[in-house]
């Protein structure tokens, strides 16, 4: 699959992440933005995602909680990142551990580390498909 | 007499001019199961306790060269014997004489001649006396560390409760203005490229390559602060978990450069810091306590090089060098910190690390820093130690803790 089809899904409650990461990655690969988790949810329903990065701490629902929700949707083919400013933090490192995030990357975001790790796993999806 | 503990023999000093007192009252105590040693003037028996500091003093009054109110008083004056107890034992039995021996700071007065039984009793008495405080003054010096300690651990928990909150609060921003400044630079370049092939004469070419030739170095200097900011942050996150008692694995380096990173402010422009950081494994340890050890041990580096700076005039070569090596043999770590600022004297190079020393102005350092960092490594099963060649101009003072790997 080429790298500009995956559908990326981003979640935080910050409106301005969501606006610099579609300023950034406008054009490189399609992109889905949400500023809570019930939202997510809903935009990942409707739409085939392949990724969803999602910030951490957020009101209501928080970064892992929204991703443990997608895990139990069973979705084929989803990739969850967390996006935090503490990796170190317990639940994140549990959420990894257990497998509900694949990645944690850290804040503020590295734009090659995202674009590395979607390309990797674009090229997983070829491999099945 | 043998202590609570059964096992200590006590030591008297006697002193007497007259040698058939000092013969008589040494032989009793001798039988007692006392240590005796004799003075025969006041001089004498004031240098015998400076030398070797009795557990009591039985002193008469009337003596060649310095009588017994004097010796008394001496001794009050030094800090290292002032405490022992001192028994006045004269033919005076004058009001005034007693008087003068309690002022003088005697801790009682027996009149001669005297009951064995009594005087015995007394000392016995002054004895217990002297070690129930003893004991009480290092239980008290404990519960003051404590404390302090307490209220250090409170104030860290405060700041991880603040800085967790901070952190999370700048990293936001730093996100955003990161990921804008990114897009930013490539539409930058793909503006120039445009304008490149848009510009027909010369004169276009020339101020398309004015306007443009600071833009890389505007958009590195963005970077290079943003990076600064991220990194500050980050080092800020290892005070956040301090209310939580748990291990975390943790690189000891990067616990350096963060107690390096707060003192930035206080050595930037004036010390050299040199680091010869070997590879080493991480390490569980609570990692904002190993980072105040590092902090105090530095802290302490810069006080010694300011004060040599203000004694001996500013130099350029003063440096703090810090090394860190991987013993893999034993799993240890060892971090060493050396400086050449004013050094540490040799008679007080063994009290550093005691509660309540301090070499600072008051209000300067409360002597509890290094009693703390003492006790963070020792609960790391770890071990503190210092070396310095004197205090001078450039002494050398060298801090080093070892510290076990866990993992």
């Amino acid at each position: 699959m080429e790298i500009s089809n995956v559908k990326v899904l981003y979640v935080d409650d910050e409106f301005l992440n969501l606006r610099s990461f579609e300023l950034l990655f406008k054009g490189k690969f399609k992109i889905y933005t949400a500023t809570n988790g019930f939202d997510a949810i809903e935009i990942l329903k409707k739409n085939n995602i392949s990724v969803i990065i999602s910030d951490h701490k957020m009101p209501k629902i928080s970064g892992v909680d929204l991703l443990r929700q997608v895990k139990e949707l069973k979705l084929k083919n989803i990739l969850p990142i967390i996006h935090s400013g503490f990796p170190e933090d317990e639940e994140v490192q549990t959420a990894l551990k257990e497998g509900t995030a694949k990645y944690c990357l850290d804040k503020p975001l590295n734009e090659f580390k995202l674009i590395e790790i979607i390309k990797e796993f674009a090229k997983s999806l070829q491999i099945q498909t | 007499m043998k202590s609570d503990d059964q096992t200590k023999t006590y030591s008297i000093l006697i002193a007497d001019d007259n040698p058939n007192n000092l013969k008589i009252l040494g032989s009793m105590l001798e039988k007692m199961g006392y240590n005796v040693r004799v003075a025969k003037n006041g001089e004498q028996a004031f240098n015998s306790v400076k030398t070797l500091p009795p557990d009591l003093i039985l002193l008469d009054i009337h003596m060649p060269i310095m009588d017994g109110y004097e010796v008394c008083k001496a001794i009050k004056k030094e800090k290292d014997i002032q405490d022992i107890p001192i028994i006045f034992l004269s033919a005076l039995t004058e009001s005034f004489n007693k008087i003068q021996a309690f002022k003088a700071g005697g801790v009682d007065y027996i009149t001669k001649p005297f009951e064995v039984e009594e005087v015995e009793i007394r000392i016995i008495n002054h004895i217990r006396l002297r070690e129930r405080s003893l004991k009480l003054q290092i239980a008290l010096d404990e519960l003051k560390v404590k404390e302090k300690q307490l209220i250090q651990t409170e104030k860290m928990a405060a700041l991880g409760v603040l800085t967790s909150g901070l952190a999370h609060e700048i990293n936001n921003p730093i996100n955003f203005i990161s990921n804008s400044i990114l897009a930013l630079k490539e539409r930058t370049d793909k503006l120039i490229d445009i304008s490149k092939t848009l510009a027909s004469t010369d004169e276009d070419v020339e101020n398309l390559r004015k306007t443009t030739k600071d833009v890389p170095e505007i958009f590195d200097n963005i970077t290079t602060g943003i990076d600064h900011i991220t990194n500050i942050v980050k080092s800020l996150r290892i005070y956040s978990r301090v209310d939580k008692d748990q291990l975390v694995l943790s690189s000891i380096s990067e616990l350096i450069d963060t107690s390096l990173l707060i003192l930035y402010h206080r050595y930037k422009e004036k010390i050299l810091i040199e680091k010869n950081y070997n590879s080493a494994p991480k390490t569980l340890c609570h990692p904002a306590k190993i980072s105040q050890v590092f902090l105090n041990i530095l802290s302490n580096a810069i006080d010694g090089i300011d004060e040599a700076n203000l004694k001996y005039g500013e130099q350029i070569d003063r440096k703090i060098v810090i090394t860190t090596s991987f013993d893999e043999k034993n799993s240890t770590i060892t971090i060493n910190f050396q400086d050449n600022g004013i050094g540490i004297k040799e008679s007080v190079k063994n009290k550093i690390f005691d509660p309540f020393f301090t070499t600072k102005e008051v209000n300067k350092g409360s002597g509890l820093g290094l009693a703390i960092c003492s006790s963070i490594i020792k609960e790391h099963n770890g071990t503190i130690s210092v070396e310095s060649d004197g205090s001078d101009d450039k002494s050398k003072t060298s801090f080093t803790v070892i510290l076990p790997v866990r993992s």
